[in-house]
């Protein structure tokens, strides 16, 4: 789903909780340093390369932040910003019980 | 159409592979890779662009005092806004680096007529640019 779409529909998102989820993950899309890249699923097809694995989880996140945080590629600050972004998103649906799947439901239902 | 190839046209213009080798080229012939004559602001120019003017040694962080110092010439600021979340670790790390006030900031601005969204850190204090880039032809951050 193209963000810029994603943003105008967010007055049709009734739950806060959801609401507060899929604004960190437009966030997360932004600060990624990619040319065009503005598609949800694109993104998270990015982030699964980085990671390594096709589990995105806040420990995943949380890891390669750890990492990576002071790697010396020009892109690697950007990287962490769109991965801390998306690690918030993880942690705020881990403390309100709310799966993945059930956000990208709510990011289709759009 | 036009506007994706003159966008396409100024992300090429700071490639800086291509731009080394048009100041290689120009210092043997004053000419860019193509033969086409070039002045000695342009060498010049291409030559910024490749070589940043504050690279921070094994950071990875580069730091520009204006975004022209980046873009060059025909880059122009629109509008800005704030972005709304940024992580401790990316301000720590930048205020290792230069310490101030660093905020996240989505611009809109146009590149020789074309418009462009750039994103950067920026350092309130210092007036410092870090890693500015462009993230998407048009404005879509600003268009809701």
């Amino acid at each position: 789903m193209n963000i810029e779409y994603l943003e105008n529909n967010l007055l049709n998102v009734k739950d806060e909780k959801y609401l507060t989820v899929i604004n960190f993950i437009i966030d997360a899309i932004r600060d990624y340093p990619e040319y065009e890249l503005n598609d949800t699923a694109k993104y998270f097809n990015e982030v699964r390369k980085i990671l390594g694995t096709n589990e995105i989880t806040s420990i995943t996140l949380k890891d390669y932040i750890d990492k990576n945080a002071n790697d010396d590629n020009e892109n690697n600050i950007w990287i962490v910003s769109s991965l801390t972004s998306l690690f918030e998103a993880f942690d705020f649906m881990n403390l309100n019980k709310i799966s993945f799947e059930n956000v990208l439901k709510e990011i289709n239902s759009l | 159409m036009e506007s994706i190839y003159s966008v396409a046209d100024a992300i090429n213009e700071f490639n800086p592979v291509a731009n080394l080798w048009d100041v290689a080229a120009y210092a043997f012939t004053g000419k860019d890779r193509f033969g086409n004559k070039m002045s000695q602001g342009q060498a010049y120019l291409k030559a910024a662009v490749v070589l940043p003017i504050g690279k921070i040694g094994g950071s990875g962080i580069n730091m520009f005092k204006s975004l022209t110092a980046k873009f060059g010439p025909g880059y122009s600021s629109v509008s800005v806004m704030q972005g709304k979340y940024m992580g401790i670790e990316v301000g720590q790390k930048l205020n290792q680096l230069s310490p101030g006030v660093w905020s996240k900031v989505y611009e809109a601005g146009t590149l020789n007529g074309a418009k462009v969204e750039t994103h950067y850190f920026y350092n309130a204090t210092t007036g410092e640019y870090a890693n500015p880039f462009i993230k998407w032809s048009g404005w879509g951050s600003f268009n809701h």
